[in-house]
């Protein structure tokens, strides 16, 4: 056995094994017992994510055995993935351990981290692609709606599963016109794909909606299904969007608007996973004003180190469970909690964090750009926001003691983001935070971060003066405006096809076709059938009598006429 | 050997399930069981011979045919064949046909002997139909289908389904006569001596082609295919009448029109369909824009699948009419497609709304928590009716859209009808399988039965199969070269 053969082998193992797990686990799981769940769900995650690891070892240390696919930002994106799945699916055993069908939720879970296993170990957009980028909205959908709470069943997701099938069908079409005469229609679509994926303006008003989901299925759905496969759809084609500007243009000033609203609506009084939500939408939007600014490695580091800082927010901060875990559970120190999550909100923002990097990256990038401006205030606005949001967080943690909290998935995130972001300095040198400029702006953005964390908590303490409310009410509007627009563009759409829906069904079918066309002849043989029934009864020469005086009183006024 | 083997294959295709239907006939009033074991292993063995016929075309067996004089003096003759295009067709009624045999349980139970043998005699006229290469035998065929589906959808629980069977009985009647007139027209038209060979024909219009002629077949196939606007007595008859007509209306009547298109009207007129392509082209797209806007308006969920099927089905009618190799047969593979998803969509709806007593979309939910597999199960059906990548659907709906490249309108408005049609498919999946289950207003009686999921998943597993294989398999969904290799043309 060979090293390319053992490669080939990891490379299927990156989304068959999580498939093998999900059937197993949606056969089996109501059989076997909780150690045995635990097991067969994290070995599922953690199988892609050892896979992913030695064929990131193989490309380092022998890149000759080394199969093409998956390159260097496909395992990016496949370790990533993987650990975030990990992550959550650790959480998961404790947060829903009390529910009975847990191991189909699980199930789902490995079956989204296969769908995009199969998505990012494929060499080129194709068909297989395309495959793996519907089935990862399919099994988003279906997570994102997995025992929400709601008054009229399945409507969580649904939408979510509506912007999933327009950014499928747009790159299905980009597919199409890929050989055509005009390149730059395809490079749209592609781009107009990733952005629907991804949620940005106007895409975003599947946000607010994920507050109805569990926290593991929130953030799963936030970054492995959205921003993750987004950035590396941009990412396989940042050369073709450097030859149409224009386009770029698009990319900037749509990522700019995604990131005024987000961090607006992050700032209104809502539940903690929303605002969780909006900031994600936030950190994904920055990413990709990396590409805008044409560095993608600044948009492959924002999108990972934002994933993993957020996420676990998203286990600590999540809609809290209805029914908690077994007693056998104990209940923790709510001190650990703040510890964990004051901790995070400290690594995550400082050197050397991915987040850092990222934002480090961009700024240096931005440097040297026209449009430069506007990018360093938008990350500067996002640093300040981020802050904030983390320090309105942190005080919505849960504060009596006794509640069973599970810290440890977090704790895994934030800790992953750092030893990355280490090794990414000690690997690359002062080039991975864009050198002395990027050092320089990055930590000015986290000057930033800590004033917006600092004013949070004095604007909480402060009464809010009434000359204020109106500034408040104006951001509840944009943000308000920003989510109708985002509920505009599927129930505008949706509307006007039901109408015409409405139209061709009554209108064609029932009054033109069936009541001319073809109810015309089964009109005539029922007729038929009811006059031969009527002689038949003997009711006819009666009807006769009264039809034929009719028509002779009738001829007799028209001839006296 | 092989071809003395392939012919008597082939003759067992079409009568035994006719066999079997004058067996469970003869069969006594009470011996329920009997009939029931009866028509399964003759269903089964229709299926057992088509796989035969598999086999033996692994070693080059296919075109088979069968040949002989039946009333030479009027030119027609007892011509039966099988090429790659009919073998799998075949294939796919003797699927649905066992499908709908062991999985539909009748309307009534005192029915359950008429239910066999209409059943197997719908399945006896759409396989005759499919290896018929005489048009008398085709006709003879197409027409016998309408007796047992015209029992099997009248004689439901309070006879829901007359209304509908006397619509789909009537219109059919409507649209053969003028089959009939084209038929002897055309007969006349190819000269001397008088044949009704479809081989010979085909070979005799090549030279010449018969201007006009091919109107008179398009109300049949049309109608039969529920495309606009002969569409209307599909979805009125899918939401009325049982469960095992539901599943063979969807899975065998629908592709056998489009399969009349294929096998009489691109066989002797040619690619153009002697100058019906462009119109049927815009009556398939329309058929799907309509199918698609219609379905996201409809409360029953059997109207709503289908005018599911009725967006695949136009598609599959875009696909014929289009002319190219790859277009054909990604029209063929629609045509496979619809009668898979739909047999598959309709036998679950048929036992959910069975159980729940209902057919409102919205009186259907929480099927996740009840019967996660059997509602998961549904998921392939309806995404493949979408044209979703992955399913069988998407493997016909692809090579489509690739010939369309050249006609922008068309491709905007086939895209658009693809969205609407995977949207509304998802969200009915979402809408079913989502939400809180009131046990207390579901049926309390055992459902779905055990053969019901094996039969389902058996279909799903094929659509996910052809459609997972067509996309990993980056050599092979070359559509042209898939379509030469199948040998699509104008004579076997």
């Amino acid at each position: 056995m060979t090293l390319s053969s053992l490669a080939n082998a990891a490379v299927l193992l990156t989304w068959a094994a999580p498939v093998a797990a999900s059937l197993l686990l949606s056969l089996l799981g109501g059989r076997i017992p909780r150690r045995g769940l635990t097991l067969l769900s994290l070995s599922g995650s953690a199988l892609p994510l050892l896979c992913g690891g030695f064929l990131l070892g193989l490309r380092w240390l022998d890149p000759g055995s080394a199969p093409p696919a998956p390159d260097g930002t496909a395992l990016w994106a496949l370790l990533l993935s993987s650990f975030l799945a990990l992550g959550a699916l650790w959480q998961a055993q404790r947060s829903v351990a009390a529910f009975s069908g847990r191991h189909r939720f699980y199930a789902l879970m490995m079956l989204l981290l296969a769908a995009a296993g199969f998505l990012f170990t494929r060499a080129a957009l194709d068909l297989a692609f395309l495959v793996g980028w519907e089935g990862l909205s399919l099994s988003g959908g279906f997570l994102a709606g997995f025992w929400a709470i709601e008054e009229r069943g399945g409507r969580t997701g649904v939408h979510w599963l509506l912007l999933g099938r327009v950014s499928g069908l747009l790159l299905l079409l980009s597919l199409l016109t890929a050989a055509g005469p005009h390149p730059e229609w395809s490079t749209s679509l592609l781009l107009a794909a990733a952005l629907v994926r991804a949620g940005v303006v106007p895409f975003h008003g599947t946000v607010p909606e994920l507050g109805r989901s569990r926290s593991t299925a929130a953030l799963l759905v936030q970054t492995l299904a959205s921003w993750v496969p987004a950035v590396f759809l941009l990412d396989r084609v940042q050369d073709s969007l450097e030859r149409f500007p224009v386009l770029l243009d698009w990319l900037l000033w749509l990522s700019l608007a995604s990131v005024a609203f987000s961090l607006v609506a992050a700032m209104q009084p809502q539940a903690p996973q929303k605002i969780v939500g909006w900031l994600t939408m936030s950190a994904g939007s920055l990413a990709l004003l990396g590409f805008a600014a044409g560095d993608p490695v600044a948009a492959l580091t924002l999108c990972a180190g934002g994933a993993l800082l957020l996420a676990g927010r998203f286990l600590l901060n999540g809609r809290p469970e209805a029914e908690t875990g077994p007693d056998e559970i104990a209940a923790g120190p709510i001190f650990r909690l703040r510890a964990v999550s004051l901790a995070s909100a400290v690594v995550a923002m400082a050197p050397p964090a991915l987040w850092f990097a990222g934002c480090a990256r961009l700024l240096a990038a931005a440097a040297g750009d026209e449009r430069g401006a506007w990018i360093t205030a938008a990350v500067f606005a996002v640093q300040f926001g981020m802050g904030a949001a983390l320090r309105r967080l942190h005080e919505a943690l849960p504060a009596e003691e006794g509640a069973r909290c599970w810290p440890w998935p977090a704790l895994l995130f934030s800790v992953g983001h750092l030893i990355v972001g280490a090794a990414g300095i000690l690997l690359f040198g002062e080039a991975f935070w864009g050198g002395a400029t990027g050092i320089r702006l990055g930590l000015g953005a986290v000057l930033a971060a800590g004033a917006g964390w600092l004013l949070a908590g004095s604007f909480a303490r402060l009464k809010v003066a009434p000359r204020f409310i109106g500034a408040r009410r104006l951001m509840e509007l944009l943000a308000d405006t920003g989510l109708g627009l985002g509920r505009l563009v599927i129930l505008l759409p949706v509307g006007l096809a039901k109408a015409l829906g409405v139209v061709l069904w009554r209108l064609l079918g029932d009054i033109l076709i069936d009541g001319l066309g073809t109810g015309l002849p089964v009109r005539t043989v029922e007729g038929t059938g009811l006059v031969l029934r009527h002689l038949h009864d003997g009711r006819i020469r009666r009807t006769l009598l009264i039809a034929a005086w009719t028509a002779l009183a009738l001829l007799w006024a028209w001839t006296r006429s | 050997m092989d071809g003395s083997l392939a012919r008597i294959l082939l003759v067992c295709l079409p009568s035994l399930p006719a066999l079997g239907a004058l067996a469970v006939g003869v069969c006594p009033p009470r011996a329920t069981r009997l009939a029931r074991s009866l028509g399964w292993a003759f269903s089964l063995g229709a299926l057992g011979a088509w796989i035969g016929l598999w086999w033996l075309s692994k070693n080059g067996s296919l075109p088979v045919s069968l040949e002989f004089p039946w009333v030479p003096e009027l030119g027609i003759g007892f011509h039966l064949g099988l090429d790659a295009v009919g073998f799998w067709f075949s294939g796919l009624i003797v699927m649905v046909g066992g499908a709908a045999m062991i999985g539909t349980l009748p309307g009534l139970p005192d029915l359950n002997r008429s239910h066999l043998v209409c059943l197997l005699l719908a399945e006896c006229g759409m396989l005759g139909a499919v290896a018929s290469w005489d048009l008398i035998l085709f006709i003879a065929f197409w027409e016998v289908t309408l007796v047992p589906f015209f029992l099997l959808m009248g004689r439901g629980p309070e006879l829901r389904g007359v209304a509908a069977a006397t619509r789909f009985f009537v219109t059919s009647i409507a649209s053969s006569v003028v089959l009939w007139v084209g038929v002897l027209l055309l007969v006349r038209a190819a000269g001397e001596p008088r044949t009704f060979d479809l081989g010979e024909l085909s070979r005799r219009f090549e030279a010449a082609p018969a201007g006009g002629l091919a109107w008179f077949f398009v109300p049949a196939f049309v109608m039969r295919l529920a495309v606009f606007p002969l569409h209307t007595w599909f979805p009125v008859a899918q939401s009325d009448s049982p469960v095992a007509a539901s599943v063979m209306l969807a899975g065998g009547v629908l592709p056998l029109g489009g399969f009349g298109v294929y096998h009489l009207l691109h066989r002797i007129f040619g690619a153009q369909l002697g100058g019906t392509a462009h119109a049927l082209a815009w009556l398939g797209l329309g058929t799907t824009l309509l199918g698609g806007l219609v379905a996201l308006v409809q409360r029953d969920l059997k109207r709503l699948l289908a005018c599911l099927c009725l967006g695949q089905t136009g598609l599959a009618l875009l696909g014929l009419s289009l002319g190219s190799p790859a277009a054909v047969w990604g029209g063929l593979v629609l045509l496979a497609s619809a009668g898979l998803s739909g047999a598959a969509a309709f036998l679950f709806a048929g036992v959910v709304c069975q159980a729940r007593d209902s057919q409102r979309v919205v009186d259907i939910s929480g099927l996740w928590r009840r019967q996660p597999l059997f509602s998961g199960l549904f998921l392939p059906a309806v995404a493949s009716l979408g044209a979703l990548p992955g399913t069988v659907g998407f493997s016909g709906a692809w090579p489509v859209l690739r010939e369309l490249q050249g006609e922008g309108l068309m491709l905007v408005l086939a895209a658009f009808a693809l969205l609407v049609l995977g949207g509304a498919g998802l969200w009915t999946s979402r809408r079913l399988s989502g939400g809180v289950f009131q046990a207390d207003l579901w049926n309390s009686s055992r459902w779905p039965r055990r053969r019901q999921v094996v039969v389902l998943l058996l279909l799903a597993g094929v659509i996910l199969a052809v459609g997972l294989w067509t996309a990993l398999d980056q050599a092979a969904p070359d559509p042209a070269a898939a379509a030469a290799s199948m040998g699509l043309g104008r004579s076997p």
